[in-house]
């Protein structure tokens, strides 16, 4: 008979939580990464069942605009009163910091707008998070980006995004001026190439970047992904992105299944909003428990530790068939 | 070498520059791949195309200029074409601070004016009305948000009030409808920006519904867009559409401003469309998506509309997607073809299935509609891209260009046809290939694109016709044959061959891209074995022309005798730098036409000391007052001192010339065609001058001065060979080592031997005294 992954992913949780100090283990959190703050009730029994404290929430972008300069888009409006305590997180484009710009007026900028936004909600925060895929060639800029962020607001704790590569080469990298870093533990592998198995998240990735002496110098919390998306092939490549959808928004007359993971669309339609081809492929990937829990034994083996576990994300209509005991769980496994 | 040799190396190496840096800046995007299929060259037989010119799909091409000009278009007309477009554009688009009075800005206006007018009065209502605008513009421009501005600036509507009122007021008493159509639009705007949306339908419907203006497609744009603010989605999509058929200018807003985000969403829009036309149109801007496939659309259409522009426009479209993928090479993964797995088979199948696909929709447009050359053409072409040779060429044998451009096209689907089908290459295939390469190439041999006029460039993308058929040719003979390897390359002889010339005996400074004498024979002993066809002269031409100073043009085209006689001139130059070989190079050069080696000229002689440091820049600015010295001179001159018993003076001079004419010295160009400024490299070899200066200083002759000179020569010699191991001198605000530790280890290192000797034995000396003010160096020496 055979044993559904999810009683065995409970069952291999219990042994591990009842063999583990619970108090030990890190608080759970949640990003949150739309641009309109709304709750529904399943991602707020989410929030109440994992005693989730803190939502980790995109307050904007920063991009480089038409004029070549660094501007906020896609900010968020909040429709709704968080019941829980807000982080603002803010991702910024690497290509903000390929070029010398004035980083003491930007920085304020970014600490004014996140301040009003958070004073028109009538939010306050003690943290706010930067998030950039900074390079060798940006270190310099970036760095000197985030020690005026703190200049700004000396009395707010300032954490930013650490990549697998960054902590790997973190000799080239460099360790970012932060109070406090995130390591993502997803996008982990080439979604470009077809024959990636799960691009969102892979154990077998994950040791190819860390092994038993991996360490960082900064306190760091985790992000660990339950999101899924339709990666579309399209004339022999990756053409697009089609997020948040699942497995039976592909159960479509004009898309049949290939393989376990691969559609392929027979004829011309749309899938949530994205426009498939006749001849496309999609491959859809998902972060599975099962690849979670041994992402998460892995971690344990290195020299990491983590004050809190931060899911990306928790703005998806799909984040409901994200077991409620798998989240408040999973931190059992974390180091 | 002359004067005009040496600039127009100078010239050449800049133009090199330049190719290269145009090619990673402007061009990298389009020049990854090959572009063979020129979208443009269907509009060449129909003006009406030209017109409609919806064909433009790249919303690169519609910048905000154009739209500006196009209004200043339209006010020349109206003021009946007193005043050219380019002056009114100044005068309209500009900050309203700028606008002094309606009185002043009149007489400013007419200063431009270039004829008189019948109605005068035009010109005053022309100014008021700018007056206005750029009143309006300001307010707007107030309004605009600040994007690190959490909330928009609210309202207040008495700030749009009184301009509202002259814009109505205008529209009431103005008889004039071009007036009033543009205070209608300003009104318009002011409607939008204040959220009075009601008002702004209103003022549409009555001044633009019915028009078909410039001015009334701008209008149409806000006014969807009002709609869609008030939530009557579909209906703005249809007016978007519309905007985006009609406006070509507004077509990169208004189609990313239509919502179509699921089928449903494409039903009702499609719904509203009330005729055909507008049906099909809605199908186009579905199919001109840029990541789409287009062909349901394009059946669509083409059962709906036959063989309607849209269906080619959409057929090119897809053609680009297509050779841009099949073209490019190493598109095909390997590692994909042997895998059993069936979705990878699906994902290698998706191309080939798609173009399949597109034949067999093309084959039954030709069964409609045979007599349009475009699909046959395009059906060519996929046969072609889908590896069906014999089927392309008999496409081919159906069509009859009519016109130049369409000719392009054919000849360009002919040659790369026809090279597949051949598995070798005749001088007649070459020659017809050649042939049709020079009239491709208005008989201007170039590379990687297509050498046309100026005009006939497309904005920003290129047909890389030569390019493809270089590395075509380049496959298949490349690695028998380093003649066609070298012109087949893409590179040319200043900027490969010329800069890669380096004397093969140097082992301090190893350079990877070495051209040797074995090298230049190997190329010359192939070259004698290739045949003279079309084709390789055109890639001869290509590789070996050069900008000649003399005629102040470019080679048009290049035989095989003029490669030979560059080559052997080059082989020649190397053999000079060895004194056993000096004989030789002679003989080369005398072989030569004495028009091109009587070229090949420096200013100064090379036989000379000089105790300053050689300044390159200011020896360019003085050396029409020094004397010439040729190749040929120069090597006979060396001969001359070679053949004499050597005597302590001939060595000395001997030593001076080979280091004059080293990459160190103002004379270099006698011994090589480039000179790196950033780092030493090419003819860095100081062993022979060193020889020379050392025999000089053991045979007896030479005078205390002439002793500390070549003692000061040495000097220079071993800090070079130092150097070139070491890195240079640091400088003052080098990161790294500080000039002294460099300097002592140089020293430490055995490296201050001749100033050892110069210092010890030769203070008395006139020379010694020039030395230490002339080389900090030696005065660090000292201290």
């Amino acid at each position: 008979m055979r044993i559904p992954s999810i009683v065995l992913l409970l069952v291999t949780l219990s042994q591990l939580f009842n063999s583990c100090n619970q108090n030990a283990h890190p608080p759970v959190a949640f990003y949150y990464w739309k641009q309109t703050f709304q709750l529904n009730h399943a991602q707020k029994t989410i929030l109440k069942n994992c005693a989730t404290t803190r939502l980790y929430v995109k307050f904007f972008d920063v991009v480089i605009n038409e004029n070549n300069q660094a501007a906020p888009i896609s900010k968020i409006e909040f429709l709704q009163a968080p019941t829980t305590e807000i982080i603002p997180c803010v991702y910024i484009q690497n290509a903000v910091f390929t070029r010398d710009r004035d980083f003491e007026i930007l920085a304020k900028k970014l600490v004014e707008l996140i301040e009003r936004i958070s004073d028109k909600n009538k939010l306050k925060f003690d943290e706010i998070q930067l998030d950039c895929d900074w390079s060798e060639s940006t270190k310099e800029n970036y760095f000197s980006f985030l020690k005026n962020v703190q200049t700004q607001i000396p009395q707010i704790t300032i954490s930013c995004t650490v990549r697998l590569h960054q902590v790997k080469y973190q000799t080239k990298t460099g360790v970012p001026p932060v109070d406090k870093g995130l390591l993502m533990c997803y996008n982990m592998d080439d979604i470009d190439d077809f024959s990636t198995k799960n691009s969102i998240v892979s154990e077998e990735v994950l040791n190819e970047y860390l092994n038993k002496n991996s360490s960082y110098s900064l306190p760091l919390d985790l992000a660990l992904p339950v999101y899924q998306w339709g990666l579309v092939f399209r004339l022999g490549k990756l053409g697009l992105i089609a997020n948040d959808i699942n497995q039976n928004d592909l159960k479509k007359q004009s898309v049949h299944k290939v393989e376990r993971n691969i559609y392929r669309a027979t004829k011309n339609c749309f899938v949530k909003g994205t426009y498939l081809c006749k001849g496309d492929l999609i491959r859809f990937e998902q972060s599975s428990p099962s690849e979670l829990i041994k992402v998460s034994k892995a971690l344990s083996k290195t020299k990491l530790r983590f004050q809190q576990v931060i899911f990306y994300h928790l703005s998806q209509v799909n984040i409901r068939q994200y077991d409620t005991q798998f989240f408040s769980k999973i931190n059992t496994l974390i180091p | 070498m002359t004067h005009n040799f040496s600039q127009r190396l100078t010239l050449l190496f800049l133009s090199v520059c330049i190719a290269f840096q145009s090619i990673s800046c402007g061009w990298a995007p389009y020049m990854e791949y090959e572009m063979l299929f020129d979208k443009d060259f269907m509009f060449d037989y129909t003006l009406k195309n030209k017109e409609y010119n919806a064909w433009y799909y790249n919303v690169d091409l519609y910048n905000d200029g154009k739209q500006k000009m196009q209004n200043a278009q339209s006010w020349s007309l109206y003021l009946e074409n007193a005043y050219s477009p380019e002056d009114l554009q100044q005068f309209i688009y500009r900050e309203e601070s700028n606008f002094s009075s309606s009185e002043k800005e009149l007489i400013a206006l007419r200063s431009k004016r270039q004829q008189p007018l019948q109605s005068a009065d035009k010109e005053k209502k022309f100014v008021d009305f700018i007056g206005y605008a750029l009143k309006v513009e300001k307010l707007l421009k107030a309004y605009e948000p600040d994007p690190w501005e959490e909330e928009p600036r609210k309202i207040v509507l008495a700030d749009f009030t009184p301009l509202m009122n002259v814009a109505l007021n205008q529209l009431k008493v103005n008889p004039d409808e071009m007036i009033k159509e543009r205070y209608a639009f300003q009104l318009i705007k002011l409607y939008r920006y204040s959220k009075q949306l009601n008002q702004l339908i209103e003022v549409f419907n009555q001044n633009f519904n019915t028009r078909q203006s410039m001015l009334s497609y701008w209008a149409m744009e806000h006014f969807a867009g009002a709609l869609s603010e008030m939530g009557k989605v579909y209906e703005a999509n249809y007016y978007f559409a519309k905007v985006y058929i009609h406006c070509p200018e507004k077509r990169s807003s208004s189609y990313l401003s239509m919502k179509l985000k699921s089928a449903y969403d494409f039903q009702r829009t499609l719904e509203l469309c009330t005729t055909k036309e507008e049906k099909m149109a809605l199908h186009y801007i579905h199919a001109m998506r840029t990541k789409s496939l287009a062909l349901e659309d394009l059946t669509e259409i083409t059962q709906e509309l036959g063989n309607h522009e849209y269906a080619r426009m959409i057929m090119s479209h897809e053609i680009n997607k297509l050779e841009k993928i099949l073209l490019t090479r190493n598109q095909v993964d390997e590692e994909y073809l042997s895998d059993n797995i069936k979705s990878l088979k699906l994902l290698k199948n998706q191309v080939p299935a798609y173009l399949k696909d597109l034949i067999h929709l093309n084959e039954r447009m030709l069964e409609s509609d045979g007599d349009d050359f475009y699909w046959h053409l395009s059906l060519a072409y996929l046969y072609y891209l889908d590896g069906q040779h014999d089927a392309c060429s008999t496409q081919l044998e159906t069509i009859r260009p009519t016109t130049r451009k369409i000719q392009k096209q054919y000849d360009i689907i002919f040659i790369i046809n026809y090279i597949e089908t051949k598995p070798y290459l005749s001088d007649e295939d070459e020659d017809l290939i050649g042939t049709k390469l020079f009239e491709l190439n208005e008989n201007n041999p170039s590379y990687p694109m297509l050498a046309l006029p100026e005009s006939e460039y497309s904005e920003n993308e290129y047909n890389t016709i030569n390019e493809f058929i270089f590395s075509k040719i380049s496959e298949r003979y490349g690695q028998t044959n380093s003649f066609l390897k070298l012109i087949f390359s893409g590179g040319t002889f200043y900027s490969d061959l010329c800069i890669n010339v380096t004397n093969p005996k140097d082992t301090e400074h190893p350079n990877d891209f070495i051209t040797t004498i074995e090298d230049i024979d190997q190329i010359l002993a192939d070259m004698k074995r290739t045949s003279e066809t079309k084709l390789t002269l055109f890639a001869a031409t290509y590789y070996f022309s050069g900008y000649n100073y003399e005629e102040y043009e470019t080679r048009k085209t290049t035989d095989f005798k003029l490669c030979e006689v560059m080559l052997n001139e080059m082989k020649a130059t190397i053999l000079l730098r060895d004194p056993s070989t000096v004989s030789e190079a002679i003989n080369i050069y005398q072989s030569l036409p004495s028009t091109y080696t009587n070229e090949c000229y420096v200013h100064g002689s090379p036989f000379k000391f000089a105790v300053k440091n050689p300044n390159f820049s200011h020896h360019d600015e003085i050396e029409s007052s020094l004397p010439k010295f040729t190749r040929i001179a120069f090597a006979e001159k060396l001969k001359q001192l070679l053949n004499q018993p050597l005597t302590a003076e001939n060595a000395y001079l001997l030593g001076l010339a080979y280091y004059n004419t080293s990459y160190y010295g103002l004379q270099w160009k006698l011994l090589a065609y480039y000179r790196y400024y950033d780092s030493p490299q090419g003819n860095v070899n100081m062993r022979t001058a060193e020889g020379y200066f050392k025999e000089a200083l053991m045979l007896a002759g030479l005078t205390m001065e002439q002793r500390a000179e070549i003692y000061f020569m040495l000097a220079r010699c071993e800090q070079n060979r130092y150097t070139l191991k070491h890195g240079a001198f640091p400088e003052d605000d080098y990161y790294g080592p500080s000039f002294d530790d460099y300097f002592e280890k140089m020293k430490l290192d055995g490296y201050m031997s001749n100033f050892k000797q110069l210092s010890t034995n030769y203070r008395s000396t006139k020379v010694y005294q020039d030395i230490i003010k002339e080389c900090k160096y030696f005065d660090t020496y000292l201290n």
